[in-house]
C-alpha cells in the first residue's frame, strides 16, 4: 500500500480519469490541445515579447499612415480616380460625399488597432523594463501622431479606446480640441522617454509644432520646432513583402487612382506645374494610364511622417502670421535653395513680400502642398484654411462638377468616424469643426 | 453452340439459352460427370455454368496424364481444390487434352468422361470427386422437382445474398447464398408461386410450372426500395431495425443507382433522393463540392455541412485549403467514390443525431462502402465516357442604343434612354450583342468525361475482400476561345501546359479502396476499410459569363467583353489543387455472450491539399498583378476517430425486451496550413523563389470527446421507447463552459400490429413515430489572442505581434433542439411505401462574430446572439406499380417544405441589410433573405421613359424572399422491360420558394447596357428596375423568383442476356446511356438559376446568384461488366 500506484493521489487520478471517460473525459484532459498558432497575452510578457509587440505596433501604425496618405489625398486635391474606374460607390470619397453610412476609407480601424498595440507594447516594455527606453518614447510619439491625424482628418467626436489587462474597451468620445490636448499629453510622455535619441526628440518636436499649429498657436508651434535640423526626416518604414506602400499598390500596381491636376476648380496644378517637388511617372497597369508620384516608386518606398522641412514651414507660417513677411519669404526661399537638389528658383517678391495678405496665405499653403505632397498633410491644411483663416470651404476644397459632370462635388470637409458597431457611439459632434 | 445444344462434352449446362422456350429440365449425357452444389445442408444437382469456379478459363497441355495429374494441373491454374479417394478413379486411366482456352467445367467433363464419378462443388472452391450417382441416389428423389436460380438486384444485376424464397401455400423455402443462388428441392410436378423477400427490396413473386421431374432454373430480380420498415439502419449504437427508431432516416441504395444513373459524384448520388436534403451545386464548375442543407439553415456563422461518416469514422468534409473561384469551391465532400458505396443513410437532424454529439447539429451522412462477399472471385469492370455541354443560349445579351445629337449628325453609341429623356441624343437604333453567343468568343464550349475502373471481391467465410480502383478525368465545358492563346502558349506553354489554359476547369483523379472482413471465431469479426484518392483539380479564376455583362451591346476592340476583360485574361491566372486523401478504419465486433454485443472502431482520415496559383509574368495581367503572381497553400487535415460501444439486449419478460447501450467517442481534427506567395516574378519564373516572397502559417486543433447511454424498450415488438443522453467535452466550448449534455427520446409504434387493429389485406404496416433530441456546434477559438506576422522594421525582417481577437468567456456552443413526428405506411404487400414527417428545430444559442466598433481595433467578438428556427414537412412515396417479369414500373416522389426564421437576435447584433446582391439577417425573417426598398413608378410626362424623378422609393426595406429553396420536390420513375433486361429511368427535380438577385441585370443597369436602360421597347417595369437600382440603390427590381424545374436524369440501361454475356466470357454485361441536366424550366431571366458567380459565405452573397457557369449537361455511355 505504500506503492505510489496505491497512493491516495494516484487513486484519485485513476478515479478522475475513469470518471472523465464516463462523463466528459475532461478530467483526463483528452480534450485539451496544444495549438502552436495561438499566442496569448501571458506569452509576450517578456523582454523579447515587448520587442515583438513594438515591432507589431510600428508595423500596423506605419501601414495606417500609408493608407491615410493615399485616401486623404483622394479626399482633397492630391489624387483622383481615373475616369474609367470612377463609379457612384467608389467615387463618393473623391466627390466629398461622405456620411455616417458611407464614411469613406480613412483607416480609422487600422489606426485604432495600431494605437492599442502601441499601448500594449508600452505597458509590456515598462513591465519588463525593456531597453532602450526611447522605444517607449517612439511609441508614445506615434500614438500622438495617430491622435493628431484623428483631430485633423475626422469630425469632432472621435471614440478613443482604453486598454486594461490586454483588453481594449470603448473609451470616451473626444472633440477635436480634446484630441489635440490628448496629443500634447502623449507627446510629453514621448519626450520623457526619448532622452538620448535625437531622431525621436525631433519627431516629438515636429508633432508638437503641428499640434500647436492645429490649435492656432503658431508661435508655440514655431518655438517647438526651432531646434529641428533641416535634414531631419522620420519615415514610416514600409516593405514590399510585408507592409506595402499603399500609394504604390493602388496607383502603380492597380491603377485605381492618379495624381490630380487642378482638381475641382480649387485644386493645385500638381502635374501641370512641373514642380520638381511633385514629380510623377506615367504607369499603365490594367491597360489604364495613370500618374504615380515618383516618391512611391516601389512597395518599400518610405513615407515621411515628420521632417525638418515641415519644421521650417511651421516657422514660416508663424512668421507670416505675425507680419514678418521678409522672414517668412526668407524661410521659404531658403527651403527652395537648400532642401532640394538641384535648387529651385526663389519666390518672386510679388508673390511674397509685396503680395497681398490673401496671396501670401495662398503661397504659404501652396508651398506646404508641394513640399508635403502625398504625406497626409493636405486635408489638415485645408481644414486650417477654413477653420483658422476663415476661407470658405468651396474656395479651398475641390468643388463644381465632378469630372466634368453630371455629378457635382459634395460638401464634406472631414471624414465621419466609421464606428457603426459601437453601441456607445452616437455619431459626430460636429461635421465641420 | 453453348446454350442451345445439350449433352455434348463441351459443357454441361442448361438449355435455356437462345431458342429455348422457358425453363427446361437439365439433360445430361450419361458418360459425363454430374455436378452437384452443396447449399447449406443440402446437395443439389446443378448445371456447371452456375458455378463461377467452373467458368474460369485455363490452358491445359495434357498428354497421357493420369486423372490425378490432370486434376492437379487444373488446381494449379484455378481457385478449385480437389479432394477424392484415389480408389474411385479408374486405375491406369490417362487423359489427353490440349486446349488453350477452355473452361474448368469443360475440362473436367473431358477428364472425367467415363470415369463413373460426379463432382460436388462446395462454397469457396472445394470440389470433391465422388462415385457416380452417389449424391443423386442418396439425396435426391428421382422424381422430384428442383427449382433453383439466382437472386439479383434489378439495377445492378449483382447477386443478392440473404433473400428468402418461399413456395406460396407450402412449407418449402430457401435462402440465397453469397452468390445469390437459391435452390428449392422436393417439389412434385405442378405450378408454384415463389415469393421472394429481402431487406431493402420490394417483395417479388414469380410463377414456375414444372411438368416433369428435373431441375428448373428461375432467376429472380429484386427491385430496391428506398425505405421499408423491415430494413436495418446504422446508428451510433450499432445496426438497428428502422421500425424501432422514432426518427425518419433516408436511405439511398447507391449500389443500385451508380451503375445505371448519370451520377458522377457523391453529391449527385444524394441530390434529390432524400426529402429535406438540399444539395446546392456551384453551377457547372467541375470539381466543386456542393453545399448541403438538411432541414434548412440553422446557423448564422457556423458550418452548415453535415458530418460525414464512412464505415464508422468521420471523414473530412470541409473546404479548408481549397480554392474558391467562379462560385465553386473544391472540397472534400466528393472525395468518396460513388462506385465504392453500397448505401447512404441521411440522419437528418438533432433528434436523430444526438448521440453523434457536438458538431452533429446539421445532421449526419453515413456511408457504407461495399464489402467482399464470400465465394469465387467476382470482378466488376466498368468504363464511362461522354461529353459535357452547357446551355449558353439563355444567357442575356447586352444592348446599345445608337443615335445622334440633336441638330447634328454626330453618331452616339451610348444613346441610352436617360440620354434620350434628357434630350442629349436621338436614338436611331438598338443593337444587342454578347460574346457568350459567338462561337469564336464564348468561353462555353464542350467538355468531356472519361472513367474506368475495376472492382474485385471474394474470399472465404473467414476472410473476405473488396478491392477497387478507378480513374476519372473530367473537363468542363469552359474553354478559352481566344486566338491570343497561341501567344500565351509560346511564352509559358512549356512550363504550365497549354492544354490547361485552353480548358481551365478540369479534374483528374485516381482512387482505390481495400476493404477486408475477417471472422475471428464464431463470436467476433474485424473489418478494415481503407481508401486513397489522388486528385488534381483546376478551377478557373474567372470565366463566369457574368463578365460579359460589362461589355457593350456590340463587338468592340475588346470583343464585347468590356471592363472585366476577355476570358483569356482571367484564364492566365492558373489555379490548381492537388489532393491526396487517405482514410483507414478498423472495426471489430465481439459478441461474448448471446445478449451482449460490443464494437470498437479506430479510424484515421488524412487529407493534404496543395493549392497553387500561377500567373506568369508574361501572361496578361489580372487584378493588380502586372508582374506575375504565384501562390502556394498547403493544407493538411487529419481526423482521428475512436468509437467504443456496447449493447446488452435482454428479454425482461415475454413481452418486454430491453436494449441498453453505452459508448464513448473521441474525435480530433488537426488542420495545418502553410501559405506562401510571391509577386513581381522574374520572366520565366513559376515558383516562389522567382519573385518577392510572403508567407504565413496556421494550425488549428479541435477535439470533441463524449460518452452516451441509451435505453430502448421493445414492448411486444410493436412499441419501441428510447431514451438517451450524451455528454460531451470539447476544447472550444469556452472558458466557463466545460461540458455539454444532449438528451434524446423517441417512440415508434407499429399500430397495425396491435391486436385491436383491424386486418386489412392492403395494409402491410402502419407506424407512428416521434422523437426529440438535441445536438450542438462548438464555437471557434474564444480566447484573447495575439497574431504574429513577419514585418520589416529597423531595416530588419522580424516578427511582429499584435492583438488579433478578443475572448468571450461567456460563449457557449450552439445548441439545436429538434422535435419530429411522423407516420409510415406500407401498403399492398409493401409495394407502396409512404412516409410523412413534421419537424421543428431551433438553434437556441446561435453564434455570430458580432462586429465591434472600429475604435477597438479588432473586428469582432464571438457571441451567442439569438435563436434561429426551421420547421417543415417531408413526404416520400415509393411505389412499384407494376411488377411482372416482362414489365415493371415504379415511381418515387419525395418532397419537403421548410420554413426558416430568425427568431431573435441579441441586443448587440445590428441587423444586416444586404445590398448589391448580398443577403440580410434580420429578426423575424428567414436567415439569409433578400430585403429591398420597394418602389413605385409612373411615366408622369408620358414620354415612354421612366426617369429618376418618376420613381418613388420607400424608406424601409421589405422582405422579398429567402435565398435557400424552401420547397423541394423530386419525381423519379423507372420502367423495366424484358425480364429487367431493359431499364429506363428518369428524374425531375423542382426547387422553389426562393429568390435570386440577377447580377447580370445589375451590372448591365450600371453599364447602361440592359434592355431596360436602352430600348424603348422595354416595358416601364423593366426600365424602372434599372433606374431604381442605379439611382436609389434598391434591389427590388433586380431580384427574381429563382424557382426551377430541371429534367435532372434520364437513363437507358440494356443488360444483355446471361448466355450472351457468357459468350463474351462475362458473368453480366450492361450498357447504360444516360444524360444529366437535360432541360430546365424557370422564370429566372439570367440563365441557369443553379449557377453562382459569387463565392459562398455568410452573411454575404446569396447561394444562388446567377451569372455563373451554367450547369453542365452530361451525355454519357457506360459499360458495366461482371466477370
Amino acid at each position: 500500500m505504500n506503492s505510489i500506484f496505491w497512493s491516495r493521489k494516484a487513486s484519485g487520478r485513476f478515479a478522475s480519469c475513469a470518471m472523465g471517460l464516463l462523463i466528459a473525459a475532461a478530467g483526463c484532459n483528452i480534450t485539451s490541445v496544444q495549438d502552436p498558432a495561438i499566442v496569448q497575452p501571458p506569452d509576450v510578457i517578456t523582454p523579447s515579447g515587448a520587442a515583438s509587440l513594438r515591432v507589431g505596433a510600428l508595423s500596423s501604425l506605419f501601414g495606417a499612415f500609408s493608407a491615410q496618405s493615399l485616401y486623404t489625398g483622394l479626399f482633397v486635391d492630391e489624387f483622383t480616380f481615373p475616369p474609367t474606374i470612377a463609379n457612384s460607390f467608389a467615387a463618393s470619397e473623391d466627390e466629398r460625399r461622405l456620411s455616417a453610412s458611407n464614411p469613406g476609407n480613412f483607416p480609422f480601424n487600422q489606426f485604432s488597432g495600431g494605437r492599442i498595440n502601441a499601448i500594449l507594447a508600452i505597458t509590456t516594455a515598462k513591465q519588463v523594463a525593456a531597453q532602450p527606453t526611447w522605444h517607449i518614447g517612439e511609441l508614445y510619439a506615434l500614438i500622438a501622431a495617430t491622435e493628431l491625424e484623428f483631430a485633423e482628418d475626422l469630425c469632432s467626436g472621435v471614440p478613443i479606446a482604453v486598454v486594461q489587462n490586454f483588453t481594449p474597451s470603448y473609451g470616451p468620445t473626444l472633440s477635436t480640441h480634446q484630441l489635440l490636448d490628448q496629443t500634447l499629453t502623449d507627446l510629453d510622455s514621448a519626450a520623457k522617454y526619448s532622452t538620448g535619441n535625437d531622431s525621436i526628440a525631433n519627431l516629438v518636436a515636429v508633432l508638437r509644432g503641428r499640434t500647436y499649429s492645429d490649435s492656432g498657436d503658431l508661435a508655440a508651434a514655431s518655438a517647438a520646432v526651432q531646434n529641428v535640423p533641416l535634414g531631419f526626416a522620420y519615415t514610416a518604414e514600409l516593405s514590399d513583402t510585408t507592409n506595402q506602400n499603399v500609394i504604390y499598390r493602388l496607383i502603380v500596381l492597380n491603377g485605381e487612382e492618379t495624381v490630380s491636376d487642378r482638381e475641382g476648380i480649387n485644386g493645385l496644378p500638381f502635374v501641370s506645374a512641373a514642380d520638381p517637388r511633385v514629380t510623377t511617372v506615367a504607369v499603365q497597369p490594367n491597360g489604364i494610364t495613370v500618374l504615380a508620384p515618383a516618391s512611391a516608386s516601389n512597395g518599400s518606398a518610405p513615407l515621411i511622417l515628420a521632417s525638418g522641412i515641415e519644421a521650417q514651414l511651421l516657422s514660416a507660417e508663424a512668421a507670416l502670421a505675425t507680419g514678418q513677411t521678409s522672414v517668412w519669404a526668407t524661410i521659404l526661399n531658403n527651403l527652395r535653395q537648400n532642401a532640394i537638389t538641384p535648387s529651385m528658383s526663389a519666390l518672386t517678391l510679388d508673390s511674397t513680400t509685396s503680395a497681398s495678405p490673401s496671396m501670401q496665405l495662398a503661397v504659404m499653403f501652396r508651398e506646404r502642398a508641394f513640399w508635403l505632397f502625398a504625406t497626409g498633410h493636405r486635408l489638415g491644411d485645408m481644414r486650417r484654411l477654413v477653420r483658422r483663416y476663415g476661407l470658405a470651404a468651396n474656395s479651398v476644397y475641390p468643388t463644381g462638377l465632378y469630372m466634368g459632370g453630371p455629378a457635382t462635388y459634395g460638401s464634406s470637409v472631414v471624414y465621419p468616424v466609421a464606428e457603426q458597431d459601437d453601441p456607445n457611439y452616437h455619431g459626430c459632434l460636429n461635421l465641420n469643426p | 453452340m453453348r446454350g442451345v445444344v445439350c449433352g455434348i462434352s463441351v459443357g454441361v449446362i442448361l438449355c435455356s439459352g437462345a431458342g429455348a422456350q422457358g425453363p427446361q429440365p437439365l439433360q445430361l449425357a450419361s458418360r459425363e460427370p454430374a455436378f452437384y452444389a452443396i447449399v447449406g445442408t443440402h446437395i443439389e444437382r446443378a448445371e456447371a455454368g452456375s458455378f463461377a469456379a467452373l467458368r474460369e478459363r485455363l490452358v491445359l497441355r495434357l498428354h497421357n496424364a493420369t486423372i490425378p495429374e490432370a486434376l492437379t494441373a487444373i488446381q494449379e491454374q484455378t481457385s478449385l481444390r480437389f479432394t477424392y479417394k484415389p480408389s474411385i478413379l479408374p486405375a491406369g486411366a490417362t487423359v489427353r487434352l490440349d486446349a488453350s482456352d477452355i473452361t474448368v467445367a469443360a475440362a473436367l467433363t473431358q477428364i472425367l468422361l467415363d470415369a463413373d464419378v460426379d463432382v460436388e462443388i462446395a462454397p469457396y472452391g472445394q470440389a470433391t470427386i465422388v462415385a457416380r450417382n452417389r449424391v443423386a441416389n442418396q439425396r435426391q428423389p428421382s422424381d422430384s422437382i428442383i427449382v433453383r436460380g439466382t437472386i439479383t438486384d434489378s439495377s445492378t444485376h449483382g447477386p443478392l445474398a440473404g433473400a428468402v424464397v418461399r413456395v406460396a401455400g407450402g412449407t418449402r423455402s430457401a435462402t440465397s447464398g453469397l452468390d445469390g443462388l437459391y435452390s428449392i428441392t422436393g417439389l412434385a410436378p405442378g405450378t408454384y408461386r415463389l415469393v421472394v423477400r429481402r431487406l431493402g427490396y420490394l417483395p417479388t413473386s414469380v410463377e414456375v410450372t414444372a411438368s416433369i421431374p428435373g431441375v428448373y432454373k428461375r432467376d429472380i430480380a429484386l427491385t430496391a426500395s428506398p425505405a421499408v420498415l423491415d430494413q436495418v439502419v446504422t446508428t451510433v449504437t450499432g445496426d438497428e431495425r428502422l421500425r424501432s427508431i422514432g426518427n425518419n432516416i433516408a436511405t439511398i441504395r447507391a449500389d443500385s443507382i451508380v451503375p445505371t444513373a448519370p451520377v458522377t459524384s457523391l453529391g449527385d448520388v444524394i441530390n434529390a433522393r432524400a426529402a429535406g436534403v438540399q444539395v446546392i451545386n456551384a453551377g457547372g464548375v467541375t470539381g466543386a463540392s456542393p453545399v448541403l442543407y438538411i432541414r434548412g439553415a440553422g446557423s448564422l456563422s457556423q458550418s452548415t455541412q453535415p458530418l460525414v461518416y464512412v464505415d464508422g469514422i468521420r471523414v473530412a468534409n470541409s473546404y479548408a485549403g481549397s480554392p474558391t473561384f467562379s462560385g465553386g469551391t473544391a472540397g472534400r465532400f466528393n472525395d468518396v467514390a460513388p462506385e465504392d458505396i453500397e448505401s447512404i443513410e441521411v440522419v437528418k437532424g438533432p433528434s436523430a443525431a444526438t448521440l453523434y454529439g457536438t458538431d452533429a447539429a446539421n445532421g449526419v451522412i453515413l456511408i457504407t462502402t461495399k464489402r467482399g462477399q464470400g465465394g469465387a472471385t467476382r470482378w466488376t469492370v466498368y468504363g464511362e465516357g461522354g461529353a459535357l455541354t452547357a446551355d449558353a443560349a439563355s444567357l442575356p445579351y447586352n444592348y446599345t442604343g445608337w443615335g445622334h445629337a440633336p441638330g447634328t449628325s454626330q453618331e452616339i453609341n451610348s444613346c441610352t434612354l436617360d440620354a434620350v429623356a434628357a434630350g442629349s441624343c436621338i436614338q436611331d437604333s438598338v443593337t444587342k450583342f454578347s460574346p457568350l453567343h459567338v462561337g469564336s468568343l464564348t468561353p462555353i464550349g464542350t467538355g468531356n468525361r472519361e472513367q474506368a475502373g475495376a472492382q474485385v471481391s471474394g474470399g472465404a467465410k473467414s476472410m473476405r475482400y473488396f478491392i477497387s480502383g478507378d480513374y476519372t478525368s473530367e473537363t468542363a465545358p469552359l474553354q478559352d476561345p481566344s486566338p491570343d492563346q497561341r501567344t500565351l502558349d509560346s511564352l509559358v506553354g512549356p512550363k504550365i501546359g497549354s492544354g490547361y489554359v485552353q480548358h481551365p476547369n478540369s479534374v483528374g483523379k485516381y482512387d482505390g479502396r481495400l476493404n477486408l472482413t475477417a471472422s475471428l471465431g464464431q463470436n467476433a469479426d474485424v473489418a478494415i476499410s481503407s481508401s486513397y484518392l489522388s486528385q488534381t483539380t483546376q478551377i478557373p479564376v474567372g470565366g463566369a459569363p457574368l463578365f460579359a455583362a460589362g461589355g457593350p451591346g456590340y463587338r468592340d476592340q475588346n470583343d464585347g467583353w468590356g471592363f472585366f476583360g476577355a476570358p483569356e485574361t482571367e484564364f492566365s491566372l492558373i489555379p490548381s489543387e492537388e489532393t491526396h486523401h487517405f482514410t483507414g478504419a478498423v472495426t471489430s465486433h465481439w459478441t461474448p455472450v448471446s445478449w451482449l454485443t460490443t464494437r470498437a472502431t479506430v479510424g484515421l482520415d488524412a487529407s493534404s491539399d496543395m493549392f497553387t496559383e500561377l500567373q506568369p509574368a508574361e501572361a496578361a495581367p489580372v487584378d493588380g498583378n502586372p508582374g506575375g503572381y504565384v501562390f502556394d497553400q498547403q493544407t493538411t487535415t487529419t481526423l482521428y476517430s475512436v468509437d467504443l460501444g456496447s449493447t446488452a439486449r435482454l428479454p425482461l419478460t415475454s413481452w418486454l425486451v430491453s436494449s441498453t447501450s453505452i459508448g464513448a467517442q473521441y474525435h480530433r481534427v488537426n488542420q495545418a496550413s502553410t501559405v506562401a506567395s510571391a509577386t513581381q516574378l522574374s520572366p520565366g519564373a513559376t515558383s516562389i523563389a522567382g519573385g518577392l516572397p510572403l508567407g504565413s502559417q496556421s494550425d488549428t486543433q479541435s477535439v470533441v470527446a463524449g460518452v452516451y447511454a441509451q435505453e430502448e424498450l421493445a414492448l411486444n415488438d410493436r412499441l419501441f421507447l428510447t431514451g438517451a443522453v450524451r455528454v460531451d467535452g470539447a476544447n472550444d466550448f469556452g472558458q466557463k463552459f466545460q461540458t455539454a449534455t444532449y438528451p434524446k427520446g423517441g417512440v415508434s409504434w407499429l399500430v397495425s400490429r396491435e391486436s385491436f387493429f383491424p386486418t386489412w389485406h392492403w395494409l402491410s404496416l402502419w407506424r407512428l413515430r416521434g422523437a426529440y433530441g438535441e445536438s450542438g456546434t462548438q464555437p471557434g477559438i474564444v480566447l484573447t489572442t495575439l497574431a504574429t506576422g513577419p514585418v520589416t522594421i529597423d531595416g530588419v525582417h522580424q516578427t511582429g505581434v499584435g492583438l488579433a481577437s478578443l475572448g468571450n468567456p461567456q460563449v457557449q456552443p450552439e445548441r439545436q433542439k429538434e422535435i419530429e413526428a411522423g407516420s409510415d405506411l406500407d401498403l399492398v404487400d409493401s409495394r407502396i411505401h409512404i412516409e410523412f414527417t413534421y419537424y421543428r428545430k431551433r438553434n437556441v444559442n446561435a453564434l455570430y462574430n458580432v462586429p465591434l466598433g472600429a475604435s477597438l481595433g479588432v473586428g469582432s467578438i464571438e457571441e451567442n446572439i439569438g435563436q434561429i428556427q426551421n420547421w417543415g414537412y417531408e413526404a416520400l412515396l415509393s411505389a412499384e406499380l407494376v411488377s411482372t417479369r416482362s414489365f415493371a414500373w415504379g415511381i418515387a416522389l419525395n418532397g419537403s417544405i421548410n420554413h426558416n426564421r430568425v427568431v431573435t437576435l441579441g441586443p448587440y447584433f445590428q441587423p444586416i441589410y444586404g445590398q448589391y446582391g448580398n443577403t440580410s439577417v434580420i429578426a423575424g425573417y428567414p436567415l439569409f433573405s433578400m430585403l429591398a426598398q420597394p418602389y413605385s413608378y409612373v411615366d408622369a410626362n408620358h414620354n415612354g421613359i421612366i426617369e429618376p424623378n418618376e420613381i418613388t422609393v420607400a424608406n424601409t426595406p421589405q422582405f422579398v424572399g429567402g435565398t435557400i429553396p424552401g420547397r423541394q420536390l423530386t419525381a423519379a420513375t423507372h420502367v423495366d422491360l424484358f425480364d429487367h433486361r431493359v431499364r429506363i429511368g428518369a428524374q425531375f427535380d423542382y426547387r422553389g420558394d426562393f429568390v435570386i438577385p440577377d447580377q447580370f441585370l445589375s451590372s448591365q443597369c450600371f453599364n447602361g447596357t440592359a434592355f431596360g436602360t436602352t430600348s424603348r421597347s422595354a416595358s416601364l417595369r423593366q426600365q424602372a428596375a434599372c433606374v431604381a437600382y442605379t439611382n436609389y440603390g434598391t434591389n427590388d427590381g433586380i431580384i427574381f423568383d429563382g424557382s426551377f424545374l430541371r429534367f435532372r436524369e434520364l437513363s437507358l440501361t440494356l443488360a444483355v442476356p446471361d448466355h450472351v454475356a457468357e459468350r463474351l466470357r462475362a458473368r453480366s454485361l450492361s450498357l447504360t446511356l444516360s444524360a444529366r441536366n437535360l432541360a430546365l424550366w424557370t422564370h429566372f431571366p439570367a440563365g441557369d438559376p443553379e449557377s453562382a458567380a459569387q463565392t459562398l459565405g455568410f452573411p454575404g452573397s446569396s447561394l444562388y446568384s446567377g451569372g455563373g457557369i451554367p450547369s453542365s449537361q452530361y451525355w454519357l455511355a457506360r459499360v458495366n461488366i461482371g466477370l
